[in-house]
């Protein structure tokens, strides 16, 4: 043997190795064959607001060619009042509902809600990807989703291409979306007075357009990453349909819609109509980590996202899985998450400033914010692929306003397998 | 085949089990982790059976065979079957990065060489008749089929049985995510996920007395200490260099090997020891770690 | 002995790696679902996109940004 091959043979032998015993052994799970399908049950409640229960199931098929077959089926129903974006007055202030047939006063020092709130969403994905060749891939997929005032119908496509004997991987991707905004008692003209019930007939239109280019890397034998760029194009219909904002006075409490040349209703009705611009551009870097320690595997996503709204965000999002007793392991959860403000967004408006402005929202979720989230997963996993697992997990919102202000809860029960 | 399981003890991480059986004219033995009986006997018998199939597959001592009928072709083509092909293609990876020094049709040597410890060693005029019978780039290959000259033989004996390792811990792998560890005749492969297994090395190459503690890997040895012959204060050792007929002087007595799989391992092994006197330098070279034994030790 | 040989493992793995990432047979780590991106977690990314989509002004970067949803 020559002494300049002698220094290599040992990553060669090896690859040989691999090349001898085909590698499918060791990738394939038991149960490669046939579906595995991912159920689980949300369960999401705000005090004193939203609660939604959310039943999910996915199956997920790799065949025989290595093509793959996702199907999700999502039914998501939400009951509870939501904040309707009027500010927290220590005056009474009347609203008309969503349908305009009745009104409602909050009580003073009351973070105004809309209590007529309860929809069921239902959602139905399919995604599809299969090899080209050795080194490239393709995916395609279609999302529908219907609620009773919104329908939303969504196709994606890209490819994927592997570097580097599949330590890189480059993802390139488009989606659109056609979303229909179809909202109760018509669509309000906006910034007009909401006592006025000034609405069209007919449906809102908005256009979805994304694109994706990601990088999944190895980067040793414990650690993975990914970085994706995402661009996100929205045109149309923005706007809350059912979020107003309040208009006040020099003090800040709740003028009259009849001062505002608008139809009284009841006591600090001077309340308009939200209106956010008709289109968005949102730019968003993602960066995941997934590292090994032979036990535990640690997970740490941050996300930065800015758009033409004036937001700028980030998201961090920590966890570790411990192992534990063969076949169960803990998961602690943390997220953090802040916002700042959009340039459009007041918590209320002057007369003044109504006259001359062209987009207002009091939406909190437009305004500043900064969340945390603690939990906790607990999975038992079966030998045969099956998996069983809890998480229970606290969520707090708070915001310079008091309807930002907000606590919840959120358990899940999942359950993974074969079939 | 006789297999049996026993229980063997009961751990912080869960009862451990051991089966036993024989294959390759040697005593193999699986070990796992698991909680049921029956877990540990459908591992057990994962590996026994993938055992049987490649001694059947591959042996050189049956007439039923694949390797029987290469053998046996007259110089004819013969179809051969899709494993055989990559354990060719491997053998050929072999054969060409070690120079001619590893080459499956090197067995017919044995017809001249009989290392029982005494001091009978071939003519040469023996050893040069066998010669032409050897060469693998003799030997043509076709997707799917395989020629050679009549006379010529293949042995797989010097991949086989890693080979064999790591085949059935992958199939055993594939069926539970438990701790595992299959050793046929001190060829192993092993993973766990936090108590490393305790191999113990007797009867190996040195300095590896005692124990190793081995989570996740394989451990090859080539060599065997009790075969040679003497003549004249000469030792000549069992390992034969197909090029020239002849035993590869100052060849150590066995080489152990640790590597992610065990036919990787075992060749590396099986290189170290063809190279001789180089042994050490071609194992240091490519940084891995190993224990050699040499005369004396 | 036990370190010398952790450290001599090292010393392969590092001789192996001039690049980023690693070969083929060193994928035992990230072989396991809990290393694969994307799909560690099953549906829990799903419904957080979902959750957080709804209740804040961000969405996207994981994967798309749209929801298919009319709570934002």
């Amino acid at each position: 043997m020559k002494k300049t091959q002698t220094k290599q043979i040992s990553a060669g032998l090896a690859a040989a190795t691999c090349a001898l015993l085909g590698n499918s052994a060791q990738a394939a799970p038991a149960a490669d064959d046939g579906w595995k399908f991912d159920s689980a049950v949300l369960y999401y409640s705000e005090q004193d607001r939203v609660t939604a229960v959310e039943p999910v199931i996915q199956g997920q098929r790799t065949f025989k060619d290595d093509s793959e077959l996702k199907l999700k089926l999502t039914v998501d129903s939400l009951t509870g009042a939501s904040h309707n974006g009027a500010i927290t007055s220590d005056k009474p202030q009347t609203f008309t509902s969503p349908s305009g047939n009745e009104t409602y006063t909050t009580n003073p020092g009351e973070v105004p809600l809309d209590d007529s709130f309860h929809d069921t969403r239902t959602a139905a994905n399919v995604q599809y990807t299969r090899p080209i060749n050795r080194l490239w891939r393709w995916t395609a997929g279609l999302n529908f989703s219907n609620e009773y005032d919104f329908t939303s119908l969504g196709l994606n496509a890209g490819v994927m291409r592997d570097f580097n004997d599949k330590n890189s991987t480059l993802t390139f991707a488009l989606s659109h979306e056609a979303d229909t905004i179809d909202p109760v008692g018509g669509v309000p003209v906006g910034l007009s007075i909401q006592s006025d019930q000034q609405k069209t007939d007919g449906s809102e239109d908005r256009s979805v357009d994304d694109v994706l280019v990601g990088l999944t890397q190895v980067i040793n034998r414990r650690w993975i990453m990914q970085l994706n760029y995402n661009l996100s194009v929205t045109d149309g219909y923005n706007t809350d349909p059912y979020k107003v904002v309040t208009v006040v006075d020099a003090n800040g409490d709740p003028l009259e819609a009849e001062a505002l040349g608008g139809t009284n209703i009841g006591p600090g009705d001077g309340q308009v109509f939200e209106l956010r611009p008709d289109s968005r551009t949102k730019h968003a870097l993602y960066w995941e980590n997934r590292y090994h320690f032979s036990r535990d595997v640690l997970a740490v996503g941050y996300r930065f996202m800015t758009d033409d709204w004036g937001i700028n965000s980030h998201t961090l999002d920590v966890k570790y899985r411990i192992p534990f007793g063969q076949t169960w392991y803990v998961q602690p959860h943390v997220r953090w998450y802040q916002q700042s403000e959009a340039d459009f967004y007041r918590e209320s408006i002057t007369q003044a400033e109504l006259a001359t402005t062209k987009e207002v929202s009091a939406d909190y979720r437009l305004g500043k914010l900064t969340d945390m989230t603690y939990g906790v997963k607990l999975a038992k996993q079966w030998q045969s692929g099956q998996e069983l697992s809890f998480r229970v997990e606290s969520f707090q919102q708070s915001g310079d306003s008091d309807a930002a202000d907000l606590d919840a809860v959120i358990a899940q029960v999942g359950y993974t397998f074969y079939w | 085949m006789d297999v049996t399981l026993e229980h063997a003890c009961d751990k912080e991480s869960g009862p451990l089990w051991r089966g036993r059986f024989s294959a390759m004219a040697s005593p193999c033995e699986v070990l796992v982790r698991v909680d049921s009986r029956t877990r540990a006997a459908q591992v057990l018998d994962t590996v026994a059976a993938e055992a049987a199939r490649i001694e059947q597959h591959f042996s050189r001592y049956r007439d039923d065979n694949p390797v029987w009928h290469i053998n046996n072709a007259n110089g004819d083509w013969v179809d051969v079957d899709e494993e055989i092909e990559r354990l060719l293609e491997f053998a050929d990876y072999c054969y060409v990065i070690s120079d001619g020094a590893f080459d499956i049709t090197s067995g017919v040597l044995r017809r001249a060489w009989r290392f029982d410890g005494s001091d009978r060693l071939p003519g040469d005029d023996q050893v040069q008749a066998l010669l032409p019978l050897i060469g693998w780039q003799k030997v043509e290959r076709q997707p799917g089929r395989i020629r050679m000259p009549a006379g010529m033989e293949l042995d797989f004996g010097g991949i086989g049985k890693e080979y064999a390792v790591d085949r059935a811990f992958e199939l055993a792998a594939a069926c539970c995510e438990a701790d595992l560890l299959v050793n046929f005749g001190g060829d192993l492969r092993a993973r766990s996920r936090q108590e490393p297994w305790r191999v113990g090395m007797e009867g190996t190459a040195r300095p590896l007395a005692g124990t190793l503690a081995l989570t996740t890997g394989a451990l090859a040895t080539s060599g065997d200490s009790r075969r040679f012959l003497l003549k004249d204060g000469i030792r000549y050792s069992h390992v034969l260099d197909p090029r020239t007929g002849y035993p590869v002087s100052g060849a150590p007595r066995a080489v152990t090997v640790l590597a992610t799989q065990c036919t990787q391992a075992g060749l590396l092994a099986t290189l170290a020891l063809l190279q001789g006197e180089g042994a050490q330098a071609l194992l240091t070279d490519n940084q891995v770690t190993h224990w050699i034994q040499r005369e004396g030790e | 002995m036990i370190k010398i040989i952790t450290a001599a493992l090292l010393l392969v793995g590092l001789a192996g790696c001039q690049n980023l990432g690693v070969q083929p047979w060193q994928r035992d780590l990230l072989a396991q679902p809990a290393m694969t991106i994307g799909e560690a977690d099953g549906l829990d990314d799903a419904f957080d996109d979902h959750i957080y989509f709804s209740k804040e002004a961000s969405s996207g970067g994981r994967g798309f940004g749209g929801g298919g949803c009319g709570c934002n």
